[in-house]
């Protein structure tokens, strides 16, 4: 209770004014199709750099909840989802903006984004110090467990091919040993290049895997198509009623609770748990053959459960230092350069940075509230811009963010490699979270493999001996098993 | 095994990202296979440690290695065609993302020898062109804007130096 005063203390006007400049950027970047949430923070996150950590995480934090929220204005308007996970709700809101209640369904989206943040943001309180207080009692090897079953889950998940996420994981894994070795010191992998000694810098994998990869699968489409002028629909001038809301209280909720859940699960992501919420959705309706057709039901459920997977996808994060998925793998990034490790350590070391995320996952639902309220017509601008003036300025921001980091123009080529590495992945439809969290969870997932070897006398029976971590190498065993057995099917049945 | 010296699957349009994954996946399996004798000579071995530093990365090396040869065979039992000139024709077909890049590594070139406020000056209204757009003024104006406001925020708000002129200057 102490440390909560302490951060409510410390909530002063500048940090909430990066929040709020945090989730105004977010929602841009949700907006704009082309830029996902995860590229909106990683070019956020060179900025977030030179700020001290509480006003960072608030920026962040107050980002990722915009971007989320944002993917649902351009799926709604023009039927181009900002971001994947609001696919679900261009269904109907795009069919709403076609009968003429573009208002009433922007107003609906926004309101149960909202919603959704706050219900994932409680169950997150709830869930992220109870695991947390599990998982202190575990040593290197389990947490070694836990990291090999993650990142098995993970490219089982993402795609339609496990084998795919599987070696997208290995050569994340490879290019995380660039650099010293984290235990003797020693190079590895450094080719001589001086620059290279500090390994890969996580920003210039991250945006050139994915801002650098988004320009050039972009320029597929060529400069006409790039050139276009974005049609819009008009945004009537009716609002949702508070009544039309309070309809829909259970649905939301329903939904809010399913994509907290589905967060929760490694690498599933908002796309399967707004598509799931929308079928649950559907199945709990009255009326379910009119999905589709243009009914609020269908984005309330949608936009809800697509914001509840911000803070399910922040429960392994914070308890446990395993991202969930792209964007928490770029935040747990962030987080380690200002100094705070997500995992059990953080509840007792950092208590009050960990209330301070708390608190701004909840500012940051009203931030985009209110954010969305009143500059709902400009964000409605925005969406306008057209890709061919947009991309170009993205790119100057993909190599400032870059250079920020160290000063050091050799960081730019690095993220030019990688932003290849990442189109080649993209045109192969290779998923990008396990390279990415591979490369992430890689060094940690070393540390903590070397460490219990040393413990235990290089014992490597040590890993089997132990019975937590023994469940969850027999689980990554049964997830591996599980996974190719599916693949096997699907190709069968297709 | 199918060999095929023609390319495969490359068509216009939509159908330009079907390819065969099991040229992909030759390549990742020959980088790793590279990689072998590359990690024994650039990774420094170190006495007393239970664990060589070079265990994690051969490990990698390896995993890269196996999945990508099941890969590769499972997309050849799929019926996959496995065609190496595949690779040619995929640099001729992505040839505007490579002068894409290649203009991104002129920009960073120059940026070292005209700095980054000259470079991007000129650099932007060169993208906004190969990026489609038409309008020349708007686009002179628009770069001049957002170069400005760019260097602004970063170098005095931030605080990061950038490489400046080499003759004196920004």
């Amino acid at each position: 209770m102490e440390a909560l005063q302490a951060v409510l203390s410390n909530i002063t006007f500048q940090n909430v004014l990066f929040l709020v400049g945090g989730a105004f950027a977010g929602i841009i970047g949700g907006a704009l199709p082309g830029i996902s949430p995860s590229m909106t923070i990683a070019l956020l996150l060179p900025m977030s750099l030179y700020l001290p950590p509480s006003y960072a995480i608030m920026t962040l934090i107050g980002a990722y909840q915009g971007a989320m929220y944002g993917g649902s204005i351009s799926a709604i308007l023009i039927n181009t989802p900002g971001t994947a996970s609001a696919a679900a709700t261009a269904f109907d809101g795009y069919q709403m903006a076609n009968n003429g209640k573009a208002g009433k369904a922007l107003g609906m989206a926004l309101t149960a984004s909202c919603t959704g943040g706050l219900i994932s943001s409680v169950i997150l309180i709830l869930l992220a110090k109870t695991l947390a207080n599990l998982s202190i009692q575990f040593g290197p090897a389990e947490y070694f467990g836990i990291m090999v079953l993650a990142l098995t889950l993970i490219a089982g998940v993402c795609g339609d091919s496990m084998l795919k996420g599987l070696v997208a994981a290995a050569l994340g894994l490879l290019a995380a040993t660039v650099g010293q070795d984290p235990v003797s010191g020693t190079d590895r992998l450094t080719f001589g290049i001086f620059d290279l000694f500090d390994g890969f810098t996580m920003l210039s994998v991250f945006i050139g895997v994915f801002a650098l990869s988004e320009l050039m699968m972009q320029l597929r489409a060529g400069g006409k198509v790039l050139n276009e002028p974005t049609q819009l629909l008009n945004v009537s001038s009716d609002r949702i009623t508070f009544r039309e809301y309070w309809s829909q209280k259970w649905n939301i909720l329903i939904s809010g609770i399913i994509g907290t859940f589905v967060g929760v699960l490694p690498g599933v992501g908002g796309s399967t748990a707004s598509f799931l919420a929308y079928a649950e959705a559907k199945r709990r309706s009255k009326y379910p053959e009119k999905f589709g057709t243009g009914i609020i039901d269908g984005v309330a459920a949608a936009e809800s459960a697509n914001n509840g997977v911000c803070g399910g996808a922040l429960v392994p994060m914070l308890a446990l230092g395993i991202p969930g998925d792209v964007v928490t793998a770029i935040l747990v990034g962030a987080f380690i350069a200002h100094g705070l490790k997500p995992g059990p350590l953080l509840f007792s070391q950092h208590i009050n940075d960990v209330y301070m995320i708390y608190v701004s996952l909840i500012l940051s639902c009203v931030a985009v509230l209110i954010l969305g309220m009143i500059f709902l017509p400009l964000f409605v601008r925005i969406v306008k811009i057209r890709k061919s003036i947009l991309f170009p300025c993205v790119f100057i921001l993909c190599i400032v963010g870059t250079y920020s980091v160290r000063s050091n123009l050799f960081d730019c080529f690095m993220m030019f490699a990688f932003g290849l590495l990442g189109y080649v992945l993209r045109c192969y439809k290779f998923q990008l979270a396990p390279f990415i969290i591979a490369f992430v969870l890689g060094p940690e997932a070393e540390l903590n493999f070397r460490l219990a070897l040393r413990i235990s006398g290089n014992n490597y029976m040590t890993f089997l001996e132990k019975p937590i971590c023994a469940t969850l190498l027999a689980l990554t065993l049964v997830s591996v098993y599980f996974f190719a057995f599916r693949s096997r099917k699907q190709k069968k049945s297709a | 095994m199918r060999f095929h010296s023609v390319p495969l699957n490359f068509k216009k349009g939509s159908d330009h990202l079907k390819k065969n994954d099991t040229t992909l996946y030759l390549c990742i399996f020959l980088f790793c296979a590279a990689m072998i004798p590359a990690t024994y000579q650039f990774v420094e071995g170190s006495e007393g440690y239970e664990v060589s530093p070079l265990f994690w990365p051969l490990m990698a090396v390896y995993l890269g290695l196996v999945f990508s040869a099941i890969a590769f065979v499972t997309g050849l039992k799929e019926g996959q065609k496995f065609a190496p000139a595949e690779i040619f024709t995929g640099i001729w077909a992505n040839r505007t993302q490579l002068v894409f890049l290649a203009i991104a590594i002129i920009y960073v070139l120059a940026m070292d020898y005209v700095g980054f406020l000259v470079a991007s000056l000129v650099m932007l209204p060169v993208l906004l062109l190969f990026f489609g757009y038409r309008k020349y003024v708007t686009g002179l104006v628009i770069s001049t804007a957002f170069v400005a406001v760019v260097f602004l925020l970063f170098s005095k708000v931030f605080k990061i130096h950038f490489p400046t002129w080499m003759l004196g200057g920004f």
